[in-house]
């Protein structure tokens, strides 16, 4: 008449013991494929900005200093999803198990990687140093071309192409 | 054109019988006035039509047959374009899978339409927020401000194309209002719950007008989590906006970025490769699993039994965990790209995947088996908060609300999407309408999903796991539909040239809500909180599209007031 | 002997006064246990919160002070009430002046605490209090009647074992079990003061010293519903017993079945008023009317 199937639960919770974990004293759980935070590579970096054009919340962002351009990852507006290591066409992002990342000092969040710009003869800053030379490496176009900036490239091919067509020297 | 020709037309863009049909109908009664009909996507038909005709074809022909349901409408700011508003109401055939949409287009300098919320009762929020964020006027009936709050500016449409984000952060900033509101009557009292009460997991404002016991009366005033989402991603690029969608909601975000992607490779016309495809549902299914697992906690713990809930949640846990191994992520899985996914699934994963799926499976239904014994529970649950099945088609719910009201209504068997063509499962269909039928549902429904993934898993083919590259061509439109855990999410994306030009994201709480005061009628005040809470509200869901900034910084500056202002009575 | 009833009145009255946060903890941890979890970390947890409790602000929301007022009386109800108990206890007395005086007190105690929450401007106070009343209501009446026909059975027993007296005590177990457990406010009757969405009765008024005071007097309050309970049921046998004996029994059998009442709550979810209430009378009007007929027979 009085149905007791409810107390089954008690033979449940002695089969399961307790199942809390006593974060932080013992060990946290994640799995093998958890994202945390990224780390950039400086050596292979060249400051390509792929990543801070794919990042959905701009946590990676470009800022020029002076002759320097710096690729600044904010931590704080990361959402870890991954997307600038998949996109790097340098593989120089790669994703990190950390999570553990309060802090009550917000200037720890920022990382930056600096990057050496080229000048042009006209004196612009316009490109990392090491972008100029990998794509000289990759792609075989004239160097000379290439420390140009792209005004004054535009300029140089022209006058080029004119004296090789028409003879016209500038 | 002639009758014959056009109905020859017909024939060649219809995709079966009843969309053949229901397209010679309209024709009938539209005669001349019926312009362009189009195929677009994969599963829609367009047809452009006078807003003056509207309401006849809304009755005579689509909300009379009973297997078309209304799902979504869509307000688009088309001025660039063509120099109109345009209209899109998302009418679907159920047993073929079609959507008939209706294109309406508006002039600019005078966007009004007819209303037709005495034909289709669903479209009553439709056309308010419609109202509220693009300025289209409904001849006939009362417009309130529904999505905005109370102090918004009068002319400020945030989602047209010349209303920038910049431009509202300059023109509105929340004031607090004082409020008085006057008891009805002697015996009825108003009992505020929300909008941020510490027992509620999302913020929502349910005025509840009791009479002892009896609640005789609610009103929902909802939309406090309203962030802007459609207008933000329409500065952003294609691949950014799956992590945006994601974060709509914070349970059932792979729905909204499935359903974002489904949505433009409609419109673009991607052929997404068969591995994606089923690696998407495996991730759906998985996470309908793990937000049943965790509605069954909650609706426990409304009910009192707090050990049911832990219980519950403990199984939930190992849910999590593959997830976290199959998209490295326990919630906001982040795998979505426009064209396919970003994460393969290998064996040693598919092992683990289903031997934990096998552990969940025993545990879980010993445990419902346990919970449905404590008498207090299955007394507590039947018979109340009963939806009848009229109401339910009236207002075309969907999800759990529906199929608990004998209404067989699935994304996944009528308009089919991913992998589900590839897999055979049941859709378990209650008709009582009350609270343990919508239980009912989403227990069964989790034994149904582990049986999906495990087929699956089984069947997964090689390949790649998407498209190398997809081309953009601009002012293209699609509608993706996915079953999310709570019922249909319906996205519909018009391409734009680095981003979507627009987009409407329908979550189906939104599509639910009307329904809840009618099963809040005549409900002991006891059962009002496990009443709301079966339709499994996800507010956050519900409440996407427009201005951000209202969040930022304003929680120094907003004082309790300004939730006075939502009608909280002081 | 007079020594010794001062011993067992001493015993008593130190035991009531600071047992009952001890038996929580414990409860706590068994309800912990059921639900695979680690619940608080010491045995004297519950006395740990209200200590810590009593060093906190202690802020009077408008409206409420007569409830703050009430408190006072509440509180010294109870250590009256506890004095009281512990009297019966440790004398062994049965006769209808200390049983009534003693049902009197834990009535008022917990009508005091109703007025309580009846006092409060907060309106959500107010809708837990009707379905409080109306459980009140029904459940005092049949406390009262089951400890009086439990005692009674007792004394039967006392007078001559058999067949027929066992089953009256039986039968007066039953209703005295059922009333204990409902009089404490524990899963499924925690409707007066539980749907924490919508009606938290008065607990959210008081802070500070005030809800330390508050928690302390209502854990007491269940401890001595026990000790009643228990007095009545094996009052054959403690009369049997010397006094200190008697009074030791008493009191661990109280904390016992305080401690299985914890272990059963977790294991059921909360009920409705209606359901309630049929459930209640169901239960009272069947025992009662078993016991009269039996005992007239």
């Amino acid at each position: 008449m009085i149905r007791v199937k409810f107390v089954k639960i008690v033979g449940t919770s002695l089969k399961k013991g307790t199942v809390t974990i006593k974060y932080p004293y013992e060990k946290p759980l994640i799995t093998s494929e958890f994202r945390g935070k990224i780390e950039v590579d400086p050596a292979k970096c060249t400051g390509c900005g792929a990543c801070t054009r794919i990042c959905p919340p701009k946590a990676l962002y470009l800022v020029k200093e002076g002759d320097n351009l710096v690729i600044r990852y904010f931590i704080g507006r990361c959402i870890f999803c991954a997307m600038c290591a998949d996109i790097c066409p340098q593989k120089a992002i790669s994703v990190s198990h950390e999570f553990e990342l309060a802090t009550d000092d917000i200037a720890s969040l920022y990382e930056d990687i600096e990057h050496d710009l080229v000048k042009c003869a006209c004196g612009k800053a316009f490109a990392p140093k090491k972008l100029v030379n990998e794509v000289i490496e990759k792609t075989k176009l004239p160097p000379h071309l290439l420390t140009l900036c792209p005004e004054c490239r535009r300029v140089e091919t022209v006058k080029r192409l004119s004296f090789r067509l028409l003879g016209v020297k500038w | 054109m002639e009758r014959l020709e056009l109905s020859k037309v017909l024939e060649s863009i219809a995709r079966g019988k009843r969309s053949r049909d229901i397209l010679l109908k309209m024709s009938k009664v539209l005669g001349r006035k019926m312009r362009n009909v189009k195929k677009v996507g994969s599963t829609s038909i367009f047809v452009e039509i006078d807003r003056d005709t509207l309401p006849k074809v809304a009755l005579l022909v689509l909300y009379n047959e009973p297997d078309v349901y209304f799902r979504t409408m869509v307000a688009s700011d088309e001025r660039r374009v063509e120099g109109v508003y345009k209209l899109y109401y998302v009418f679907g055939i159920d047993s073929e899978g079609t959507n008939i949409v209706l294109e309406v287009a508006l002039p600019q300098d005078e966007p009004v339409a007819p209303t037709i919320v005495d034909i289709v009762k669903a479209i009553d929020w439709y056309e308010m927020e419609a109202h509220d964020l693009m300025g289209i006027v409904f001849r006939d009936r009362d417009l309130p401000r529904f999505v905005l709050p109370d102090d918004w500016p009068q002319d400020l449409y945030p989602l047209r194309k010349d209303v920038s984000i910049d431009s509202i952060r300059k023109n509105y900033s929340p004031k607090a209002i004082e409020h008085a509101r006057a008891i009805e009557a002697e015996q009825i009292v108003k009992i505020p719950i929300g909008p941020y009460h510490p027992a509620l997991h999302e913020p929502e404002y349910f005025e509840l007008y009791v009479r002892g016991e009896k609640v005789i009366d609610s009103r929902y005033v909802g939309f406090l989590v309203h962030r802007g989402i459609e207008k933000l991603a329409e500065n952003m690029k294609y691949n950014q906006v799956p992590f945006l969608a994601e974060r709509i909601c914070g349970i059932c975000g792979f729905v909204h970025s499935t359903s974002y992607c489904q949505a433009v490779e409609d419109a673009l016309s991607i052929d997404v490769p068969e591995r994606a495809h089923f690696i998407r549902s495996i991730v759906l299914e998985i996470e309908r699993i793990h937000s049943h697992l965790l509605w069954i906690g909650v609706a426990l713990h409304l009910l009192g039994y707090d050990t049911g809930f832990m219980h519950i949640w403990r199984v939930r846990e190992k849910i999590m965990i593959i997830a976290e191994l199959l998209t490295g992520s326990r919630k906001t899985y982040g795998i979505n790209i426009v064209g396919g996914v970003r994460k393969d699934i290998n064996k040693d994963k598919i092992e683990k995947v289903v031997k934990t799926l096998n552990e969940v499976e025993q545990e879980y239904q010993h445990l419902i088996e346990t919970a449905m014994g404590v008498p207090q529970v299955k007394k507590r649950l039947s018979g109340t908060g009963i939806l009848p099945r009229a109401e339910a088609r009236a207002l075309s719910v969907v999800g759990p609300v529906a199929r608990g009201s004998g209404l067989a209504r699935d994304v996944r068997k009528d308009y089919p999407y991913a992998a589900y063509h590839f897999v055979s499962f049941k859709v378990p269909v209650y008709s009582e309408g009350d609270n343990l039928a919508r239980t009912l549902v989403r227990v069964e429904e989790v034994m149904e999903s582990i049986n999906i993934v495990k087929q699956l898993l089984d069947t997964l083919p090689q390949g790649p796991i998407s498209v190398d590259r997809w081309d953009v061509e601009p002012f293209k439109r699609g509608i993706g539909a996915v079953e999310a855990p709570r019922g249909e999410v319906i996205h519909m994306v018009i391409t734009g040239r680095y981003g979507p030009y627009r987009w409407r994201a329908r979550a189906p709480t939104y599509q639910n809500l009307p329904a809840v005061p009618i099963m809040l009628r005549g409900v002991d005040l006891a059962d009002a909180a496990i009443t709301i809470a079966s339709i499994d509200p996800c507010f956050s869901c519900t409440d996407r599209a427009i201005v951000l900034d209202l969040a930022k910084g304003s929680i120094r500056t907003i004082p309790i007031s300004y939730i006075t202002q939502k009608g909280l009575p002081r | 002997m007079g020594f010794n009833v001062a011993a067992s009145l001493a015993l008593a009255i130190v035991y009531v006064l600071t047992i009952p946060p001890i038996l929580d903890s414990i409860e706590r941890k068994i309800r912990a246990k059921l639900q695979t979890r680690y619940g608080p970390p010491t045995i004297i947890q519950t006395w740990l919160d209200i200590l810590k409790l009593m060093s906190k602000e202690l802020r009077v929301p408008q409206g409420s002070e007569l409830s703050y007022a009430l408190l006072l009386t509440l509180f010294i109800l109870g250590v009256a009430s506890s004095a009281v108990l512990s009297f019966i206890i440790a004398s062994k007395a049965a006769d209808a002046l200390s049983i009534a005086l003693a049902l009197v007190f834990l009535a008022s105690l917990h009508t005091v605490s109703i007025i309580s929450s009846a006092i409060t401007a907060n309106p959500f106070a107010l809708v837990g209090l009707f379905r409080s009343i109306v459980l009140s209501i029904i459940n005092e009446v049949g406390y009262f009647i089951s400890i009086v026909i439990a005692l009674t059975s007792s004394a039967l027993i006392a007078l001559n074992l058999n067949a027929k007296t066992f089953l009256l005590l039986s039968i007066a177990a039953l209703a005295v079990l059922i009333s204990t457990y409902v009089a404490c406010g524990r899963l499924p009757y925690d409707i007066h003061e539980a749907e924490p969405e919508l009606a938290s009765g008065t607990l959210i008024e008081f802070s500070g010293p005030a809800l330390a005071l508050y928690i302390y007097t209502h854990l007491v309050e269940r401890y001595l519903l026990m000790l009643l309970a228990i007095h009545s049921l094996f009052y054959s046998i403690a009369i049997q017993l010397p006094y200190l004996l008697s009074t030791l029994l008493t009191l661990v059998l109280a904390s016992l079945l305080y401690l299985v009442y914890g272990a059963i709550a977790p294991l059921l979810g909360r009920t409705r008023i209606d359901l309630g209430v049929k459930f209640l009378t169901a239960s009272y009007v069947t025992t009662l009317t078993m016991w009269v007929i039996l005992w007239s027979v």
